[in-house]
């Protein structure tokens, strides 16, 4: 039988008239990657520090390991693992410190800690630069140490908040193995992103939320299938008229087509040859296009048909 | 746990380097100048008194007399001042051009006041310029009282008065010669609110509403107790460390006379510094907005503290004792430089022992505000 690790009840939180969270829930069991999938603004953050009982919130509960989550459970809190959305270490601390201090918060025993720390630079790859202080990492490895400090004392439960914004995607890649890798040796994930790449890559189970309420949630396949879009066609074209598009959107399976400045998008739901007819088309029309290729359906497109807008703006 | 609180935050204050600078440097300056205005430089380099033109714009009987008392009267280390000669403007600038003859030119003017010319910047033109302040200062407040509230005259002249009496008695206890040793104190007083800078960023590293390591650090296993007793340490201990800096400076470096046993003045400012801890302890922990907001309003609270002691005038403290002494009572920079007064002139005494004790309970005060407002542990919005 598996163990939840967190349950979230009926939160509530309202920030004066906004509403941050209407009755969400959430349940994470032991070894899960579990993903939290957004938009900006969503609540991601606001149900991290729930959990954590920084935050008072209005209604709802909150179990962690199986008991009640209060500011004063310092016990539950030692078993976990936090990676903060912003960056917290200090300034006048070398990498190496800064990870000692954190991983002391938990860990009393010295030897112990020497070593764990150690495993933590190993870990996120900073060895080069233990004596280095914050503010001469680059962004990419001060977000790595961000999370050295969140993961040195090996908790049970990890909450990384968007650990890789605003890094590159070398560092990225690291980022992302190690959190596999953390997992594999036993430990619960929770992970919040607005990028659903990641979450797909890495994540065992995705929560979609929106406006701080549940949209949907799933393995990455489960939620693809749920919906009925099944294929995507993109062709990069030129002078198409108001006639063609509509004649495309006509074509078998087609449900819905877009075109704007050069790029047509087909979603189709279903069917096995739908690009052969696209390409049928074009050519019984004498039409000429650049490209053309097909996609399965992305996080963004199930989020899509959901709520009816996209996971990110387009960049 | 403690320990590890405790050794981070000892590295943390010692390593915040502008904090340390700022906290010292301010206070080393300020003294090496008070001294080279006021101090041993004076009787060292000068025997003599300063050669002083001084010129009459003005036939008014009364302002002619007082002045002259007044630049007469002016003695340091038992000789006069100025060495004064009574003469027209005329004479006067021919001999202030003549390099060495005077070394500047004091006008009395018809309402009262004091001019000066000089032609070079060096420490004898400095005196001269403090001693035409004061007097002006002094005439300004008179005019001003005379004018707005007559009734309270008396009461002013006679503190002006108690003041001269203050410098006196001071001169007369032997022990300390330097009329401006109180500058000293204040500027120590100065540098133990300053210091508070250390103590200030706790609340900030602790209070998840106030920065992400608060919420960091409250999202760990660690009660705020112990996070805050051990910082508190800390801070204390790196704050008591930068003023026995400044302070060995002052009693070595520039040999101010303290007075009294050197221990004990390292004594006070141990309990000095404990209460710069708490006030830096309090204000950190007011209320959810950032350090740098905090540490303009630590700063100004210092700098008025020391405005109401006398820090930039000294007369300011014989006011405050006049019209509200209450609040030299609880002016953490006029309590801490009372104690090394009260050292100074009265040695181990009930005075001195109640100096300590509004010290230490003005700290307690501060750090019991500090705890209350720093209390919560979850929040409403961080
Ligand atoms: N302290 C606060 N006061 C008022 N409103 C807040 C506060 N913190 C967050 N909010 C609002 O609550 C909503 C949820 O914010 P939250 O930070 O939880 O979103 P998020 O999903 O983490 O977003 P992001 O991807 O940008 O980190 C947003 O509309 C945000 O503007
Ligand atoms: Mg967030």
């Amino acid at each position: 039988m598996s163990e939840t690790v967190v349950e979230v009840k009926n939160l509530v939180k309202r920030y004066k008239e906004l509403i941050a969270l209407d009755n969400f829930n959430m349940k994470i069991e032991k070894g899960e990657v579990f993903g939290l999938l957004g938009p900006n603004g969503s609540g991601k953050t606001t149900t991290i520090n729930c959990i954590l009982s920084l935050l008072d919130f209005d209604n709802g509960e909150i179990d962690v390991f199986g008991e009640k989550m209060t500011s004063q459970r310092y016990d539950l809190k030692k078993r976990i693992g936090i990676v903060m959305q912003d960056v917290a270490v200090f300034e006048e601390l070398s990498v190496e410190e800064n990870i000692d201090y954190f991983c002391g918060l938990y860990i009393n025993d010295k030897n112990k800690r020497k070593q764990y720390v150690e495993e933590a630079i190993n870990f996120v790859g900073l060895e080069e630069f233990k004596k280095f202080k914050p503010k001469k990492l680059s962004g990419g490895l001060l977000r790595r140490l961000n999370i050295a400090c969140g993961i040195a004392h090996k908790p049970e439960l990890i909450i990384l908040d968007e650990p890789t914004v605003a890094v590159d995607p070398q560092s990225r890649n690291k980022i992302l193995e190690g959190i596999t890798e953390l997992n594999k040796k036993g430990a619960t994930i929770i992970y919040t992103s607005h990028y659903m790449e990641e979450v797909e890559q890495i994540c065992t189970h995705i929560l979609i939320m929106d406006k701080g309420k549940n949209v949907t949630e799933g393995s990455a396949e489960e939620l693809k299938r749920s919906i009925k879009n099944t294929e995507n066609i993109i062709v990069y074209i030129k002078n198409l008229n108001d006639e063609h598009v509509k004649a495309i959107n006509a074509i078998n399976h087609v449900y819905d087509v877009t075109y704007m400045s050069g790029r047509l998008e087909i979603k189709c739901a279903g069917g096995r040859h739908n690009i052969s007819h696209v390409i049928d088309y074009f050519a019984s029309n004498n039409l000429d296009y650049d490209r053309i290729y097909s996609e399965l359906p992305t996080l963004n497109d199930v989020f899509l048909e959901i709520t009816g807008k996209n996971l990110r703006d387009k960049e | 746990m403690f320990f590890n609180i405790f050794k981070n935050q000892l590295k943390l204050g010692f390593r915040n380097k502008s904090n340390v600078f700022w906290t010292l440097m301010f206070p080393l300056i300020l003294g090496t100048l008070f001294k080279i205005t006021f101090g041993n430089i004076y009787s060292e380099y000068t025997s003599d008194a300063i050669k002083t033109a001084v010129v009459f714009e003005t036939d008014d009987e009364d302002i002619r007399n007082n002045t002259k008392a007044y630049l007469e009267g002016l003695t340091m280390n038992d000789h006069k001042m100025l060495d004064i000669s009574y003469m027209d403007y005329e004479s006067a600038e021919a001999l202030l051009k003549d390099d060495e003859q005077v070394n500047g030119i004091i006008s009395v003017k018809n309402d009262g006041r004091l001019s000066l010319d000089i032609t070079s910047n060096g420490v004898l033109s400095t005196i001269q310029e403090t001693i035409t302040t004061i007097y002006n200062q002094n005439v300004g407040l008179i005019e001003k009282v005379a004018a707005e509230h007559p009734e309270n005259l008396p009461a002013v002249l006679e503190g002006i008065q108690k003041r001269a009496e203050y410098i006196d008695t001071h001169n007369l206890a032997g022990d300390n010669k330097d009329p401006f040793v109180s500058y000293f104190y204040n500027l120590i007083a100065m540098t133990a609110l300053f210091a508070a800078l250390t103590s200030l960023r706790i609340g900030n590293n602790c209070q998840a509403n106030m920065s992400s390591l608060g919420a960091r650090t409250n999202a760990s296993p660690l009660s705020r107790m112990t996070f805050q007793a051990a910082a508190f340490l800390a801070a204390y201990i790196v704050q008591t460390a930068i003023i026995f800096v400044g302070i060995t400076y002052m009693l070595f470096g520039i040999k101010i006379n303290f007075g009294g046993d050197i221990p004990l003045v390292y004594f006070t400012t141990a309990i000095a510094s404990l209460l710069g801890t708490s006030l830096g302890f309090a204000v950190g922990n007011l209320g959810s907005f950032n350090l740098d907001k905090k540490e303009s309003i630590l700063v100004g609270l210092t700098l008025t503290g020391c405005a109401l002691s006398g820090l930039m005038y000294g007369d300011m403290k014989v006011i405050i004792t006049e019209k509200a002494p209450i609040i030299n009572k609880i002016n953490p920079a006029a309590v801490i430089s009372d104690s090394y007064y009260c050292l100074n002139m009265f040695g181990v005494g009930s005075r001195y022992l109640m100096t300590l004790l509004y010290m230490l309970v003005i700290s307690a005060v501060l750090i019991t505000l500090g705890l209350v407002m720093g209390r919560r542990n979850h929040y409403d919005s961080i």
